[in-house]
């Protein structure tokens, strides 16, 4: 049985590092990631998102070119809470790291480079709101969260990136990139002395780049008007999206992920592709493909998000609606003890298969290393959690929820 | 006479997962492709043993959640049906019930017997059409579809890039969809894939698959569709989209050697593989016009596709752009200092595929399917790229089709 060797070291700034070994890999990862992300607070939205971006201008050019001189990719991406700055390559550990401190350390915004960037950051922008779920996704999370930037575009809106400009980059970067808000997270095929010398080279790095500091973290909750919208698009798309304020999400066993992956099965059971709730919507030729189910949780909300592809997509939702609210009859528990029992199974498979993924495993370790969370000891709870724990846990966490929805008007319906 | 079967499975020390893929290869045309695409779908719903969605599911989820896929891969003149297997390795499962015999019995059933049912049927068809619909309504789905289309307009069999035509999907019947399925048995096939236990899986494989087409030359030696010559032909569509979608289409003159794939494979990195390659920094940087630009050798379609969403205003000069790199390279003007970082880039790509359980068995499908492809060494080629190369891959391309979609 293959279990991956973790090992962690904490600097005495407040910075942690992370390396997990996969023998036989060729590729290897390193990663930086950051406690802040799109919906963190920031004066203009979108700028986690820019400055994720114009984070790999330097003063000698694009740092990128650097990472692909020696063979290597490189990346970043922001999400909801956190910004994570990556890259991997076969060889040159120690340039490679070098390279992604200084990527991260080293800001070099100029009001030049920063116009520059727009355009293209509007472009990234065009690139989404072209394809059909953008609105549904877009007009969902603005009926959850509002105009918070949580209800915002990850990239902000076309003008929030036109107003960008040094001073707001510098701002945010001051208030979050610090040595307690990051991690350094390794994955792949390294020998103990690679270890020891990854670890003493992070430790020397995070004290030349990354500064000491503390800031309180703002948890203000957003909250939107929760309407049901239907929105005039030329599109001929039938997506449509539902989305689930969870006002009573909180953790679970200590941790939120746990919480996260019950409330997932608990929809999945009620709506998934084997329940029988499925097979009437399908008898009645309301769905053809299986929706798509997700529990998010951040600092700024927490939510469910329900989309699937519906010609009647108004009947669908409603159909929905009424099946999360419908409590299992005294005749559906087999079947749904039988689903939780599958679902055990099915999440330690997504535990062994995370293993062969380098990229996605480090990604998911270094959110973990910032969120103090422990997948491991997560799988051993659901795996030795009995089915009455889950109803109740799942059922606390559905305790108090507001609907809302967004689908596409059909020809005559506004 | 002891019969030789086409399997090869590998021995697997080093993934989670084992995984075996079940091919069966067939001429492309409209027609095979639409009902390849109906009977993979309906076989990933359904099967005879396992008649309904929800029992298929369950049987998959009760077995570690086995990764099941069917569908048509486009191989120039021919569709490679894939039936794909990926599971936890049971060694890795504390679970005495868990066993390849299971496992491998559980898929060979799955793709040796469709369910033909009225229902099944319908259900699969009103699921595809709905798939087409979605993926269509993306402008770059969109555009790669409209320009497959026009590049094959004088051969519509190999025009179609997703599923086939709908029309043919729904006129389908059980019965013409079980002739389909019946003539599969016969069409060349093979099984390839790796496992910790690579003697026992390749026995139950044998047992377990009893195709005719397994003792079939699964090898072709010829699959490439030359390039149609269209005298450039430039085409504007409208829909009202932010972006612009721009797909130019060159055309290879001759047939691709190994040696020339390698070559175009360096071309597409040199141009658009990363974020300092030629076009990458001048569309997007120097520019500003773009997100992504992306650049893609079709060898079996003697192809090389660039394609990238645009701001509708700077599209003319993207394109101008683009057509000059290519007109530089064949000119002999190469940055030699890029050209070094996109065959180390190339190369290392090489070496993190080997990493990913779908690239080492797309490659062992690849041994399988092309004559003296196993005997290259892709590695050693991609070294030994020279300037010159890449120039006369260059050379040989002609500018066939720029389609627009704004």
């Amino acid at each position: 049985m293959i279990s991956p060797k973790i090992i962690s070291q904490k600097y005495t700034s407040g910075f942690m590092a992370q390396i997990i070994l996969r023998p036989q890999f060729n590729q290897r990862f390193f990663g930086i990631i950051v406690d802040f992300g799109s919906s963190d607070p920031q004066a203009i939205p979108g700028s986690a998102h820019f400055l994720e971006h114009k984070l790999f201008a330097k003063k000698s050019g694009d740092i990128s070119h650097r990472f692909e001189e020696l063979g290597a990719d490189v990346n970043a991406m922001t999400s909801f809470n956190e910004t994570m700055y990556f890259c991997s390559g076969v060889d040159h550990n120690r340039q490679l790291i070098e390279l992604l401190f200084e990527l991260v350390g080293e800001p070099y915004f100029t009001a030049d480079n920063v116009a520059k960037e727009i355009p293209i950051i509007q472009q990234e922008l065009a690139m989404y709101q072209d394809d059909p779920n953008w609105p549904i996704s877009n007009t969902l999370m603005q009926e959850l969260f509002g105009n918070s930037n949580l209800g915002i575009d990850v990239a902000g809106t076309k003008e929030s990136i036109a107003s960008i400009n040094v001073a707001a980059l510098k701002a945010v970067y001051q208030r979050n990139y610090y040595a307690q808000n990051m991690r350094f997270i390794a994955c792949g095929d390294f020998n103990e002395g690679q270890i020891q010398y990854i670890f003493r080279l992070v430790g020397q790095l995070q004290q030349k780049y990354i500064k000491v500091a503390k800031f309180e973290q703002d948890l203000t909750k957003a909250t939107g008007k929760l309407r049901d919208r239907m929105i005039v698009n030329k599109t001929n798309s039938n997506v449509f999206g539902l989305g689930i304020n969870l006002k009573n999400f909180k953790k679970v066993l200590s941790s939120y992920e746990l919480s996260q992956i019950l409330l997932e099965i608990m929809l999945e059971s009620k709506l998934g592709i084997m329940s029988p709730w499925f097979e009437a919507m399908k008898a009645k030729h309301l769905l053809a493909n299986s929706l798509q189910i997700a529990v998010n949780y951040t600092r700024q909300g927490n939510f469910a998000t329900i989309y699937g592809v519906a010609d009647h997509s108004q009947a669908v939702i409603e159909a929905i609606k009424s099946e999360i609210m419908r409590p299992f009859s005294k005749e559906e528990l087999p079947y749904a003890k039988e689903f939780f029992e599958l679902q055990k199974k099915e999440w330690l498979a997504q535990n062994k298969r995370a293993l062969n993924n380098i990229p996605y495993l480090a990604m998911e370790m270094a959110e973990e290393l910032l969120d103090y969370e422990d997948s491991s000891q997560n799988l051993r709870n659901l795996q030795t959690m009995s089915f009455s724990d889950f109803l109740k846990y799942s059922q606390e966490l559905l305790k108090e929820y507001d609907f809302c929805s967004a689908s596409f008007a059909k020809k005559g319906e506004n | 006479m002891k019969i030789t079967v086409n399997s090869k499975i590998i021995p697997n020390t080093k993934f989670t997962t084992a995984m075996i893929g079940c091919f069966l290869r067939l001429p492309l045309t409209r027609h095979n492709l639409a009902y390849a695409s109906l009977l993979t779908r309906m076989q990933l719903n359904a099967s005879l043993y396992y008649p309904s969605i929800g029992i298929q599911e369950k049987t998959l989820s009760n077995l570690y959640d086995l990764s099941f896929d069917a569908t048509p891969q486009l191989f120039g003149k021919e569709i490679v049906i894939s039936y794909l297997a990926n599971f936890i390795e049971p060694q890795e499962i504390l679970d005495p019930e868990y066993t390849y015999e299971k496992i491998i019995s559980t898929v060979a059933s799955i793709v040796q017997h469709p369910l033909f049912d009225q229902d099944l049927l319908n259900y699969t068809k009103s699921q595809l059409s709905e798939d087409l619909q979605e993926l269509l309504e993306e402008p770059a789905n969109y555009a790669l579809d409209r320009f497959f289309k026009l590049w094959y307009e004088q051969d519509p069999d190999y025009g179609d890039n997703f599923m086939g035509p709908l029309e043919e999907i729904e006129g389908a019947t059980v019965d013409s969809l079980k002739n389909f399925s019946d003539g599969l048995r016969i069409v060349p096939a093979t099984i390839v894939g790796f496992a910790r236990d690579d003697q026992q899986v390749t026995n139950i494989i044998n047992q377990n698959f009893k195709q005719a087409g397994l003792i079939k030359r699964f090898q072709i030696d010829d699959l490439t569709i030359p390039a149609p010559h269209k005298d450039a032909l430039s085409k504007i569509e409208k829909r009202g989209n932010l972006q612009a979608q721009i797909m130019i289409g060159y055309g290879f003159a001759g047939k691709m050697t190994y040696r020339d794939q390698i070559a175009g494979m360096v071309l597409a990195q040199y141009l658009a593989g990363d974020q300092s390659s030629k076009l990458f920094v001048r569309v997007r940087e120097e520019l500003g016009a773009a997100y992504a630009i992306d650049s893609n050798n079709y060898s079996n379609n003697s192809l090389f596709l660039i394609s990238a969403g645009l701001d509708p205003e700077l599209t003319e000069q993207a394109i101008q752009i683009i057509k000059d790199e290519i007109v530089k390279i064949s000119d002999g003007q190469i940055d030699p200092e890029l050209f070094k970082k996109a065959k180390k880039s190339l190369k290392n790509l090489q070496l993190v595929g080997r990493d990913q359980e779908n690239w080492q068995l797309a490659q062992a499908l690849r041994k399988e399917l092309f004559a003296g492809y196993a005997e290259f060494d892709r590695d050693q080629a991609i070294s030994r790229v020279t300037s010159k190369q890449l120039i006369s891959f260059a050379q040989k391309l002609f500018l066939n089709e720029s389609y627009v979609l704004q």
